[in-house]
């Protein structure tokens, strides 16, 4: 007997010609017990990861979307299939991190029990007015009636050791002193956060700040090469955004070392078809690369005199930046000699050229020094 | 020399402050003076030699009709005594005569000059515009929710040549009336386009108007320029 599979094949085809409609998606999803969002427009997985790692130390079962290193499954199918990390189904808790140009639409079809926003620092609201990504007029409003952690909770912090690696808050009229896992604001917003949030799902100080002591700190360079004396570090920015590309320079700009920065964080696919629209630079702090260790600053690819003219505007000294037209002249170019390390700061899609430099500074590095 | 930025703590969006940031290096014995939302500008009492406001969110644009309305004769008389003006972006929309949502509800602006903006906020429209003011080209960015509309744009800025316009259906971007210099055009406009900033330097009153980090500069927007004349870029 022949099965009747005309209705398996036209949802299949209508899936396949995009004909889901968003209605339809978010039918058959058994709600959690507890649903979390986590949006905003960086630091979204950062605070995802910790608290994962805080509840799962504490012994919690949950579900997320987080598939990779930092990828991330759309929330939808997570809920969908309803399974947590330890494979069980019908688990209570949901961490979801949610694009903040979809958490208005989201949360108008599944509405969480609570909305983590981050990198919304205090009087962002004012300042902003919608918030930044959505860039369609979105208010507040539209979050009214589900309770929200930001950044603007920030008054909670007492005070920040980085020489120790503390942080003290005042949670509930008690001071409590936990692990600091990165230098930078961002990290710290992200810290605090993910504490503020854990709080919200009902573990305890104890619990918290022994899972943290076991957390891998927060990191901005994904790979470090070491030849000889000297660091070759790979730090990933985002294709135009202040927020990812102010992080990483804050971090630089922390170090005690004598480096040399590389800036490739440009928009190739931009310079193939269009001139990119480079409003953004202008949003992003370059005066962290203004410290003294920082002993030459290469701005690569054809936004170099865009960079170079930036970094002017940010303080840096003319003769602390070098400008590669040719991506591949930063290998001749880079001061070797004067510095310890070198940061190259790029992005998803100059990654394969940035690559291609690092491997040609090793080897210069390993000839000068007299590496075999 | 006075140099008055009104409300930077709401009108800084798509980097559009850096038109000051970088004017200031062109110009470091200038006063700047920046006047909150919460002040009364100096223009209201006092002369200055260049009124700048830049970019703010829909929201804002409301708070800040409201805020200049009562100076608005003031603004009037200043733009007939020649005071030069920079407004970019969507600060442009404050000084047309209304700014009309999706459901066809109207914000009166202060209605100084002849258009109206009508926004659409699930279209954020992104461009580039490549033009002329006079004998001195134009380069720039769009990116917004709204465009401007009137029977007659009798008082362009910018002649396009490539690029959107006040709309996509006319070739002509901005306001230029006396000294007031008005565009849609975002984020660093000076920075981009160093000729015009040496002109407004000059309306300004400088005499011998120098360019920061003028090698740079130049070589930055011949780049571009060069990008722009390429018939493969797109706008």
């Amino acid at each position: 007997m022949k099965k009747n599979t005309s209705g398996f094949k036209d949802s299949i085809l209508k899936w396949i010609k995009g004909g889901k409609t968003a209605e339809e998606a978010f039918e058959h999803i058994q709600r959690p017990e507890k649903l979390v969002f986590i949006t905003g427009t960086k630091g979204k997985t950062t605070v995802l990861k910790l608290v994962g790692h805080v509840l799962r130390e504490s012994g919690r079962d949950f579900m997320w979307n987080i598939t990779g290193e930092d990828e991330t499954e759309s929330p939808v199918s997570v809920l969908r299939a309803g399974k947590s990390i330890s494979g069980q189904s019908g688990c209570g808790l949901a961490l979801m991190e949610v694009d903040e140009r979809e958490i208005r639409h989201i949360c108008s079809k599944i509405a969480p029990d609570l909305l983590v926003y981050t990198n919304a620092y205090s009087n962002y609201w004012d300042q902003k007015g919608s918030l930044e990504g959505v860039e369609k007029g979105v208010d507040m409003s539209a979050f009214e009636n589900i309770k929200m952690i930001s950044n603007e909770g920030k008054d909670k912090i007492v005070s920040v050791d980085t020489a120790k690696m503390t942080l003290v808050l005042q949670m509930a009229e008690k001071m409590e002193i936990y692990r600091l896992l990165g230098c930078t604001k961002a990290d710290l917003d992200n810290e605090v956060l993910a504490i503020e949030l854990l709080y919200q799902l009902g573990l305890t100080y104890e619990e918290i700040a022994a899972a943290l002591d076991s957390a891998e700190p927060f990191t901005i360079c994904r790979h470090v090469d070491t030849v000889g004396s000297k660091k070759v570090f790979m730090c990933r920015g985002e294709e135009q955004s202040p927020a990812v590309c102010a992080h990483v320079l804050e971090w630089i700009g922390r170090q005690s070392d004598d480096c040399a920065v590389v800036l490739m964080d440009y928009k190739q696919k931009e310079q193939v078809r269009a001139s990119e629209n480079t409003a953004w630079l202008y949003e992003v702090d370059y005066t962290p690369l203004n410290r003294t260790g920082v002993r030459q600053v290469l701005t690569a690819g054809n936004r170099c005199y865009d960079y170079w003219l930036r970094l002017l505007l940010a303080g840096i000294h003319e003769e602390r930046v070098t400008c590669a037209l040719r991506p591949e002249d930063v290998v001749k170019l880079a001061d070797i000699d004067e510095v310890e390390n070198i940061y190259m700061i790029f992005t998803r899609e100059t990654r394969a050229k940035a690559e291609e430099i690092k491997e040609h500074l090793l080897q210069r590095i390993k000839k000068e020094e007299g590496i075999k | 020399m006075k140099i008055e930025v009104l409300f930077p703590e709401y009108c800084n969006l798509f980097a559009d402050s850096s038109n000051m940031k970088y004017l200031k290096q062109c110009l470091p014995e200038a006063e700047f003076i920046y006047t909150d939302y919460m002040s009364e500008p100096a223009f209201a009492r006092e002369s200055v030699d260049l009124i700048y406001m830049g970019a703010m969110t829909e929201r804002v644009q409301a708070m800040v009709i409201k805020k200049l309305m009562p100076y608005r004769e003031r603004i009037v008389e200043l733009i007939k005594k020649d005071t030069p003006f920079l407004i970019t972006s969507n600060a442009l929309e404050i000084f047309g005569r209304w700014i009309e949502n999706e459901d066809g509800t109207k914000v009166k602006a202060l209605g100084i000059f002849d258009f109206y903006a009508k926004r659409n906020m699930m279209n954020r429209f992104n461009g580039l515009v490549r033009g002329h003011f006079g004998d001195i080209p134009i380069l720039g960015f769009k990116t917004q929710f709204s465009m401007a509309y009137s029977d007659h744009f009798k008082y362009s800025f910018i002649q396009v040549d490539k690029g959107a316009g006040m709309n996509p259906s006319v070739e002509v971007e901005g306001i230029h009336v006396h000294q007031f210099y008005g565009t849609y055009l975002v984020g660093p406009f000076l920075v981009l386009n160093p000729l015009f900033t040496k002109h407004l330097m000059k309306v300004m009153g400088v005499e011998n108007p120098k360019l920061a980090f003028e090698p740079v500069i130049m070589e930055a927007y011949e780049r571009r320029m060069k990008e722009f004349m390429d018939p493969k870029v797109k706008f």
